[in-house]
């Protein structure tokens, strides 16, 4: 499981007006049922978010919380780890972070602590990001997990600056 | 004349009790308190079958 993914392609990089969010790039990518896009959000830090939605839903509100029995989520997980990595080849500075959505699905959410996505997210980053190369921090009452790149000279102090930038670049996330 | 079928009701968006969410407080600081994994954490959440693909 997760050992593959689909092939990809990156469709547009487009410059964002915004002081902490500097670009977006988009990708595409055929999965077993149906297209995919994913986006990735560039921040200052060259803090990496990688999201992704069926094609289908692009209007939905809800479209980071669909579900479908495709059978095919390994491998599209496995496709945005892929993009975090030729990410990280073009940014070997880059760290990343990610929010486990909550699932909405027949009328009924899941809470948005400690999502299913969450869980199944965070275990995928411990068994291959190593804690040698990133510094692993969760918040499992709002889903939330960053991955601070070691790699960076002033590592320790770099760690305060991220979680007060995404606090406002996500103020919603403080409850 | 009465109709045999009631009406359906509207679906209500209900919330799945997760047994393993934290409880959820207000943050008195109103900051996110982000816990940094330890080495022993790690260790012992991850698969060690699986290979690093980033080290």
């Amino acid at each position: 499981m997760f050992d593959s993914g689909h092939k990809y392609h990156r469709i547009s990089i487009t410059k964002v007006s915004d002081k902490l969010f500097l670009r977006q790039h988009l990708y595409n990518f055929r999965a077993s049922k149906r297209r995919y896009i994913a986006v990735v959000e560039e921040y200052e830090f060259q803090v990496i978010i990688v999201k992704f939605f069926p094609v289908s839903h692009k209007l939905s509100e809800k479209k980071y919380n669909v579900i479908f029995n495709d059978y095919d989520a390994p491998r599209v997980i496995r496709t945005c780890i892929n993009i975090m990595l030729d990410i990280l080849s073009e940014k070997p500075l880059a760290s990343f972070g990610f929010i486990g959505a909550n699932t909405i699905n027949n009328g009924e959410s899941e809470g948005e602590a400690n999502t299913q996505r969450f869980r199944i997210y965070t275990k995928l980053m411990l068994n291959f990001f190593a804690k040698t190369a990133f510094s692993h921090l969760e918040e499992s009452s709002i889903s939330a997990y960053l991955m601070v790149n070691r790699k960076n000279k002033n590592f320790d102090e770099l760690i305060p600056k991220i979680v007060e930038m995404f606090q406002k670049v996500y103020p919603d996330l403080i409850f | 004349m009465e109709t045999l079928v009631e009406k359906r009701k509207p679906l209500a968006t209900k919330k799945l009790k997760n047994p393993n969410d934290p409880p959820r407080k207000p943050r008195p600081d109103g900051k996110i308190n982000y816990h940094v994994l330890t080495d022993a954490e790690i260790d012992a959440r991850r698969n060690p079958a699986y290979k690093y693909l980033v080290e």
